[in-house]
């Protein structure tokens, strides 16, 4: 090989070498490269040269890329820089900043009130061990519509003695009792409890022990167990607690342990006792909820199974009909199955929201990139390289997503402090949700702010950096219309927006319409001016029948004479309260044919007055008075509407028919009267048939009963009264349960309420948003289009052709993304189901105000900025 | 103790300490004064020079006057820093041989 041919080779291989070099060198390193290879020639290695020039020049390449990598320190440096530098911008324009952050933390923050909600509720593990394995046991009776029969104890014995897949299960009743000491008499929250309830949760007693199986037996020595906060309460945390007695309901009872807060599960009990039934007893109630630990590694599908296994031997001896069976579920389905629709609700309209909000922030940005095309088109012309300026527009973005989540997340923490504090009373949450701030929520926080990053600030980016120079430099000089590419994703943004909102305003408006409509359900009795309380009378010191229903007679009568009083009467069971549901037999009505159902009919004992106090209204007959269910033959008997048109559809008049207990012994009871329905169990939930019964029918029901007073004035102003007129009668029994009905109505709509609040607010939210934006835009068009218009009108535009001209674009994109959202409402509206309470998802009302209200948006964003255009003196805009 | 120098670098400031030099001359004294041991492939050694150069050890010439210009030769020359460099790596050498010897000696 010559010298030329292996120059010329060499000069081809330069290419792998760095540009660099070869730019300035390449005659000097062809020249030593033949001076290299002359030598080697000489030893004889004409191979081994090419080789080793091509690994030279390869290596400087690496070397040389490395070169102009920046050094670590000089990097963090530039960061620092990227960072001033946004700082500077941002405060360059202060109100766009502002407004920016606002619209961020608003969005944010409505998310971190959901979240919190949602982590709470649903995420976070229950306070005890392994709780997954934790399940909810109850029975089921479909053939007679009851999702819930509560369990019957025998039942219970009978699984846990043949059941395979739980470590432990145990039962656990409500329970409240009357607690008197020297300072004074209080009703305190409690469970009867089976010996092993605190095993199967998994809760170890923070003093003295739990109950042993021996206490859990009938006529067993009275023990309690007390929560912690009852302890430090009552027995200012002493050491010397246990051993000492406690009277409850009049009974004194040893208290053997202490139990840490996390077992007051699942209600605020303050105190335990054993449940002390007999598994041999033939009681047919169901009343107990039960709790299983499964054994590790079983499902709960399996579970149920085995369950259902252990139950079949009742099938064979007790329950022929195969009417009432187990079922378990998750411990905590059980306590958040109300909210699951909800809370999905809920965190779809705040994705909704933050999108508006980054689509709103994303529109800002952009327009602010496209003014800014010029700057960065020198910087380009200049040589800065694109990934340097999209990391300074990146480094932008972050601060702001990272000043509106900071900034959202104290807001969002507030709000939901309100949030809970306003719902504290009705209990619509569980207790065990606290709603602490925790690392969840500092991870969704830090999440959310870098998904806003990536959300609204890729459109701006992208704008910023694509493009030739010549155009960028070009359409940005000043006062000249913008590239037809940024109007459209300008515009494309507002009508998204626009289309988001029109479904959270749907939705929103539905369930405010849902709300009201459950407002205005008529309760069946008059909720103003009626107080409430409730007695329970100790079976220690009110042991006969006589007794009772002498205390509640003088104890009405008494309430009856004072002042202001109008009414007042007794109940077992007021509105929203407990149930106590039964089979009943009807003169004359052909038995149940097989696989036919019956429906569990509500039984209450009320006394003559409590029609009267309650505002309950008589649709026929009478209702009681003194004499009935005195005497021991056809006793009297009120029927609800529900129950008449159950039992005797399409009979006028069930007055004088007769009803009897299931079962041959039961005697006939007489109609005397039919009672307008009253909502029992909540203004949303189906009526059952009801009974009403004189309490002198069976005082022995009647050692719990609530007082109802109706009175002239505001009924708060009448507990002390009461207060003073039981302590004169007994002055060891407390009150409880004191309220208002129409607080008590309130509090059973609170959830509701709540939730329908929540996404009005979020609705109004994103129509602020997306009005804002669209003003914000159009504005900003108008702006960028002065000479524009300048020209037009110099060359006899008229005022109405500008605003044409100017708005009609952008409203006809608003308009279109309006009516998408509304069609996409109703489909969407469909998933709020029974929330809805009825409302149609294409409800005339709202859909059409729905539709006025954004038109009205549309119009008002872009009018304004259209009649500026229109305003301009076309001398003026072309002088600039 | 200052960091070591690269090889080629020392070599390249050892070249230029007996004068100004162009490329190929300085590959060729290298080769030389290394007793045949270093050589100085092309992109090693005129990425070396670039870099000495940025650091300042050494400079460009101006271009002596040559009939060709297409020919011409780029002429550098050690600086006043340059010069400091050589003699700092010189002395840690010296001081590593120093160290290395009375090590040597102790042990045998």
């Amino acid at each position: 090989m010559t010298d030329d041919t292996a120059r010329r080779w060499y000069r081809r291989l330069l290419r792998l070498g760095p540009r660099r070099l070869r730019d300035r060198h390449a005659e000097a390193m062809c020249d030593a490269f033949l001076d290299v290879r002359r030598n080697a020639q000489a030893r004889g290695l004409p191979a081994a040269v090419w080789v080793h020039a091509a690994a030279d020049l390869v290596r400087a390449s690496i070397h040389e890329r490395r070169r102009h990598r920046v050094a670590p320190a000089r990097k963090a440096f530039m960061i620092g820089s990227d960072v001033r530098l946004a700082v500077r911008t941002l405060r360059h324009q202060p109100f766009a900043t502002a407004l920016l952050i606002v619209m961020l933390t608003l969005g944010i923050a409505a998310n971190v009130v959901v979240f919190s909600l949602v982590s709470d509720l649903f995420i976070k593990p229950f306070p005890f061990p392994d709780s997954t394995r934790l399940v909810y046991i109850n029975e089921k009776a479909p053939r007679w519509n009851l999702d819930e029969t509560g369990i019957n104890y025998p039942d219970f014995a009978q699984w846990r003695k043949s059941n395979r897949a739980f470590a432990g299960m145990a039962l656990v009743d409500v329970a409240s009792f009357n607690l008197a000491d020297e300072r004074g008499a209080e009703r305190v929250q409690g469970g009867a409890v089976t010996f092993d309830y605190f095993g199967v949760l998994g809760v170890t007693p923070l003093l003295g022990r739990t109950f042993t199986a021996a206490e859990d037996q009938p006529k067993a020595p009275d023990v309690a167990i007390l929560s912690e906060a009852m302890w430090r309460d009552r027995f200012g945390a002493g050491a010397d607690t246990i051993g000492r007695t406690i009277r409850l309901n009049g009974v004194a009872y040893q208290i053997v342990g202490v139990m840490p807060r996390a077992a007051e599960f699942p209600s605020r009990a303050a105190v335990w006792v054993p449940l002390k039934q007999d598994p041999a007893s033939t009681d047919q109630s169901y009343s107990y909820n039960g709790v299983g630990r499964l054994k590790p590694g079983i499902t709960f599908e399996s579970a149920e199974q085995d369950l259902l296994l252990a139950h079949a031997p009742i099938f064979d001896t007790r329950d022929k009909d195969r009417a009432v069976s187990p079922f378990i579920r998750p411990l905590r389905t059980n306590f958040v199955r109300d909210f699951r629709v909800v809370a999905a609700a809920l965190s779809a309209a705040v994705a909704l929201l933050l999108i508006v909000a980054c689509a709103n922030v994303a529109a800002v940005m952009l327009a602010r990139a496209i003014a800014r095309r010029r700057e960065m088109g020198i910087r380009l012309a200049i040589g800065a390289n694109r990934g340097r300026l999209l990391r300074q527009l990146f480094v932008e973005n972050a601060m702001l997503a990272a000043i509106g989540a900071a900034a959202g997340l104290v807001l969002g923490r507030w709000a939901l402090h309100l949030l809970v504090e306003s719902v504290a009373d009705a209990q619509v949450l569980p207790p065990w949700a606290t709603f602490a701030f925790d690392w969840r929520i500092a991870a969704f926080a830090v999440g959310i702010a870098a998904a806003t990053a990536v959300l609204f600030g890729w459109a701006p980016a992208l704008h910023a950096v694509r493009g030739n120079l010549r155009g960028a430099m070009n359409d940005a000089s000043s006062g000249s219309t913008i590239s037809p590419r940024g109007r459209r994703t300008l515009t494309t943004l507002v009508a998204a927006e626009f289309m988001v909102a029109a479904v959270l305003v749907v939705g929103g408006g539905l369930l405010v319409r849902a709300f009201a409509n459950v407002r205005h359900t008529d309760p069946g009795y008059r909720a103003d001016h009626a107080l409430l309380f409730s007695i329970a009378l100790p079976d220690a010191s009110y042991s006969d029948d006589v007794k009772r229903l002498a205390f509640w007679e003088t104890l009405t009568a008494r309430l009856r004479a004072t002042p202001g009083v109008e009414a007042a009467g007794v109940i077992t069971c007021p509105p929203l309260s407990c149930h106590w549901g039964n089979f009943y037999r009807i003169e004359g009505r052909p038995p149940l044919k097989p696989g036919e159902s019956d429906p569990v009919v509500l039984g209450r004992f009320a006394d003559p007055g409590y029609f009267a106090a309650m505002g309950i209204r008589l649709k026929a007959g009478r209702f009681f008075d003194d004499r009935d269910g005195s005497a021991s033959t056809n006793p009297a008997l009120i029927v609800n509407e529900t129950f008449a048109r159950t039992f005797w559809p399409g009979e006028a008049d069930v007055v004088g028919k007769r009803v009897a207990g299931k079962g041959p012994d039961n005697p006939w009871m007489t109609v005397v009267g039919v009672a307008y329905d009253v909502k029992h169990y909540g203004l949303e939930r189906p009526m059952r048939p009801g009974l009403y019964f004189p309490i002198k029918l069976d005082p022995q029901r009647t050692s719990t009963m609530a007082v109802v007073i109706r009175t002239t004035r505001e009924p708060d102003a009448f507990t002390p009264t009461a207060r003073d007129i039981v302590r004169q009668l007994d002055p060891s029994l407390p009150l409880y349960r004191i309220n208002t009905a129409e607080r008590r109505l309130a509090a059973s709509m609170q959830t509701r309420a709540t939730y329908s609040w929540m996404l009005g607010v979020f609705a109004a939210l994103a129509l602020l948003l997306a009005l804002g934006g669209a003003y914000g835009v159009t504005s900003y068009l108008v702006t960028q289009r002065t000479r524009e218009i300048g020209i037009r009108m110099a060359l006899g535009a008229r005022g109405n052709h500008i605003m044409r001209a100017v708005a009609g674009g952008s409203f006809v994109a608003i308009a279109f993304g309006a009516a998408l959202g509304l069609v996409a409402a109703i489909a969407a509206a469909r998933l709020l189901g029974d929330l809805l309470y009825g409302v149609s998802p294409r409800d005339p009302m709202i859909l059409s105000i729905a539709a006025l209200t954004l038109f009205a948006a549309a119009v008002s964003a872009n009018w304004i900025p259209a009649r500026r255009a229109a305003r301009m003196n076309p001398v003026t805009t072309l002088k600039t | 103790m200052t960091a070591p120098l690269k090889t080629h670098w020392y070599f390249i400031l050892m070249s230029l300490a007996g004068g100004n030099r162009h490329g190929l001359a300085i590959a060729r004294d290298v080769k030389q004064l290394s007793g045949g041991q270093v050589t100085l492939w092309p992109a090693t050694l005129y990425g070396s020079l670039e870099d000495l150069a940025d650091a300042g050890w050494i400079a460009e010439l101006a271009d002596r006057d040559l009939p060709d210009e297409s020919d011409r030769k780029k002429f550098y020359t050690l600086t006043r820093a340059g010069r400091a460099a050589l003699d700092a790596e010189t002395r840690r050498l010296a001081d590593l041989v120093k160290l290395a010897r009375s090590l040597s000696r102790r042990h045998t």
